[in-house]
C-alpha cells in the first residue's frame, strides 16, 4: 500500500549569500581583475559545501556599487546554477545606497520567516562617498540583517577599517585585510565555504538581542603560509 | 477519549537527538497531559539532551499536580496570576534539576574549553525550548516557551492557539536556560464548549521548518487526522518514523518530533493505558 507522508510539499530552508561589491575607480586594474577572477575560483569549492548540507538552499546574489548602484546578480541563483558575471571598475564609492538597496531585500516579504541566518560579505578598497552611518542605521532596523552573519574583506591598507567593522557589527569578526590577490583568494574562499557551512547549520541558538550575527562561524582563515607582500 | 502518538526522529547532522518528548494519560483517563522539548544542540548547548528530558518531565509533573489540586478548574477567570506562578515554578524547578546533574556531572576538561562563556554560566549548556498541552474534558491549556508549533484541529480546520512568535527568526529561540525564561512562557487556556478538538499535535521547530510554507506544514495535522480516520491508529503507528525520516532528509534536517492527540468517541475502548512514555 502507498503509505503517502502527511503533509505538504517538502523543502529545504534558503541561505541566501549576497556580495556587496565595491567596483568605484579606484579599483581598476589589477584590483578588479583579483576579484573577478577571486570570486569565480570560489564557486566549486562553495558549490562543494552547498553539496555537502542538501538542507540548505545556497541562492546567490551580488550588489555592485560604483558608476551606479545595482544588483549585478538580482535575481537568486541556485549555487548549483551560479556563474560568475565579471564586474567592471569606475565611479565614486556610494557605499551607502548599496545598504538601501541591500535592505529593501531583507525585509520580510520577500524574505521568509523560516530562512537560515543570510550570508552578507562586503568587500572594499576605499571609504564612502556617500552617507553610510544613515543607510547603515535603518539597514540594521530589518531583521534579518541584524541576524545575518556580515564579513567584510578590505582590498588594501586604504579601505576604511572603521567603516567594515561598522557593517560587520561584531567584536569577534574582524575585518579581513588582503594586501595582493593571492590573499583575497584565500579569504574570498573562505567566506564562501566556512561561513556558509556555519550558517547552514540548524542548530538553535539563544535569542541574542544584540545588533550581532549569531552564527559561531569559528576561525578565520589564516593566511599565515601565504605571501604578506603588499601589493595594493 | 485519547489516543496518543509520539515519535522522534534524529537528524542525520546531530551525534544525538536532543528532543525530548513524554506524555501522561492517568489510569482513569481523566485528563492527558503531553509535552516536546527542543534541546538547541548549537556548540554551546552541549548538554541539550539532557535539558530537554529534564524539561518535559518537569513540565508533566506540574500539570499532573495542578490538575490534582484542581487549580485549574476555572483558570480562566485568574489566569493571570495561575500561570505565572505556574511559568515561575517550572522554571525553577528545571533549574534545579540541571544544578543537581551539574553536581553530580561536573564539566569535562573537554567541555570547559568549548566556549568561555558557557563555563562561566554552566546553565546554558542544557538550554531547551518547551511546549506542552494539558487536556481534559472541561478545558485545555497549552504552554510554550520559544520555537516550535501547537496546531489544532477542529471539523478539518487546523487553528494556532499560541501564534507563531515573529521574533524568532535566523534558528533563535526563547531558552529554559534563560535567567528570566518564566517571563518568556506563552499560555492559552481554552475551555471545551461541546466537542474536544479532534486532534492536538505538538512538535519541535523541525517539523514546520521542512516546508516551504505555514499552509504546506499545517497540511500534516489535516493528513494525520484524516488517515487516523480512514486508515486507523495503528497505520500512523506503523508508517510514522519513516514520514518523519523523510520529512527531516528533504526537509530541514534537525531532530524531528511530535506528539498527536487523536479524540476518540466516548465508547470506543481504544485508548490504550499507556503511563509515562518517555523519549
Amino acid at each position: 500500500m502507498e503509505t503517502k507522508r502527511p503533509g505538504g510539499v517538502l523543502s529545504n530552508r534558503p541561505l541566501h549569500f549576497i556580495w556587496i561589491l565595491d567596483v568605484s575607480g579606484s579599483m581598476e586594474g589589477d584590483k578588479i581583475q583579483s576579484l573577478n577572477y577571486a570570486i569565480r575560483n570560489s564557486i566549486p569549492a562553495m558549490k562543494s559545501v552547498a553539496d555537502e548540507n542538501p538542507n540548505a538552499e545556497v541562492l546567490v546574489r551580488c550588489i555592485t556599487f560604483g558608476d551606479e548602484v545595482k544588483w549585478h546578480i538580482g535575481t537568486s541563483v541556485n549555487v548549483a546554477d551560479f556563474e560568475w558575471q565579471d564586474v567592471q571598475a569606475g565611479g565614486m564609492t556610494p557605499m551607502g545606497k548599496a545598504m538601501n538597496l541591500l535592505a529593501d531585500q531583507l525585509k520580510i516579504p520577500p524574505m521568509t520567516d523560516r530562512a537560515l541566518p543570510p550570508v552578507l560579505v562586503l568587500i572594499t578598497d576605499g571609504q564612502p562617498t556617500d552617507d553610510f552611518a544613515t543607510a547603515y542605521k535603518n539597514l540594521m532596523q530589518e531583521s534579518w540583517a541584524k541576524k545575518a552573519v556580515r564579513i567584510g574583506i578590505a582590498m588594501g591598507e586604504d579601505a576604511d577599517k572603521a567603516v567594515i567593522e561598522k557593517f560587520i557589527g561584531n567584536k569577534e569578526i574582524k575585518p579581513l585585510v588582503a594586501n595582493n590577490s593571492e590573499q583575497l583568494v584565500n579569504y574570498i574562499k573562505w567566506a564562501s565555504t566556512a561561513v556558509v557551512q556555519a550558517a547552514s547549520s540548524p542548530a538553535s541558538q539563544l535569542k541574542d538581542e544584540k545588533v550581532t550575527g549569531n552564527v559561531p562561524i569559528g576561525t578565520m582563515p589564516d593566511v599565515s603560509d601565504l605571501s604578506q607582500d603588499n601589493v595594493w | 477519549m485519547w489516543q496518543i502518538i509520539a515519535e522522534s526522529v534524529k537528524s542525520a547532522n546531530h551525534p544525538l537527538n536532543q528532543d525530548a518528548k513524554k506524555y501522561f494519560i492517568p489510569k482513569d483517563k481523566e485528563y492527558v497531559v503531553v509535552a516536546v522539548a527542543d534541546g538547541h544542540g548549537s556548540k554551546k548547548c552541549f548538554r541539550s539532551n539532557v535539558g530537554s528530558a529534564f524539561a518535559v518531565e518537569v513540565l508533566i509533573n506540574n500539570f499532573r499536580r495542578h490538575f490534582s489540586s484542581n487549580t485549574f478548574d476555572n483558570l480562566q477567570a485568574g489566569f493571570s496570576g495561575t500561570k505565572d506562578n505556574l511559568a515561575k515554578t517550572i522554571h525553577r524547578q528545571w533549574m534545579e534539576k540541571v544544578r543537581n546533574h551539574l553536581a553530580k556531572n561536573p564539566f569535562s576538561p573537554e567541555e570547559e574549553l568549548i566556549d568561555e562563556k558557557v563555563l562561566n554560566n554552566q546553565v546554558i549548556s542544557y538550554g531547551t525550548t518547551l511546549l506542552g498541552a494539558l487536556i481534559t474534558k472541561n478545558y485545555i491549556i497549552y504552554l510554550q516557551l520559544g520555537d516550535g508549533d501547537i496546531l489544532v484541529v477542529n471539523d478539518n480546520e487546523v487553528t494556532r492557539p499560541i501564534p507563531k512568535d515573529e521574533n524568532l527568526i535566523a534558528n533563535e529561540t526563547y531558552s529554559l536556560c534563560d535567567k528570566e525564561a518564566y517571563s518568556l512562557f506563552r499560555f492559552y487556556y481554552q475551555p471545551v464548549i461541546g466537542q474536544l478538538p479532534d486532534l492536538i499535535l505538538l512538535s519541535t521547530d523541525g517539523y514546520s521548518n521542512s516546508f516551504p510554507n505555514d499552509n504546506e506544514f499545517q497540511k500534516t495535522a489535516l493528513d494525520y487526522n484524516n488517515l487516523y480516520k480512514e486508515e486507523g491508529m495503528s497505520f500512523i503507528r506503523k508508517n510514522i518514523s519513516g514520514w518523519l525520516k523523510d520529512t527531516t532528509v528533504h526537509g530541514s534536517g534537525d531532530d524531528l518530533t511530535t506528539i498527536l492527540v487523536f479524540k476518540t468517541s466516548e465508547n470506543e475502548s481504544a485508548t490504550k493505558r499507556e503511563t509515562d512514555n518517555t523519549n
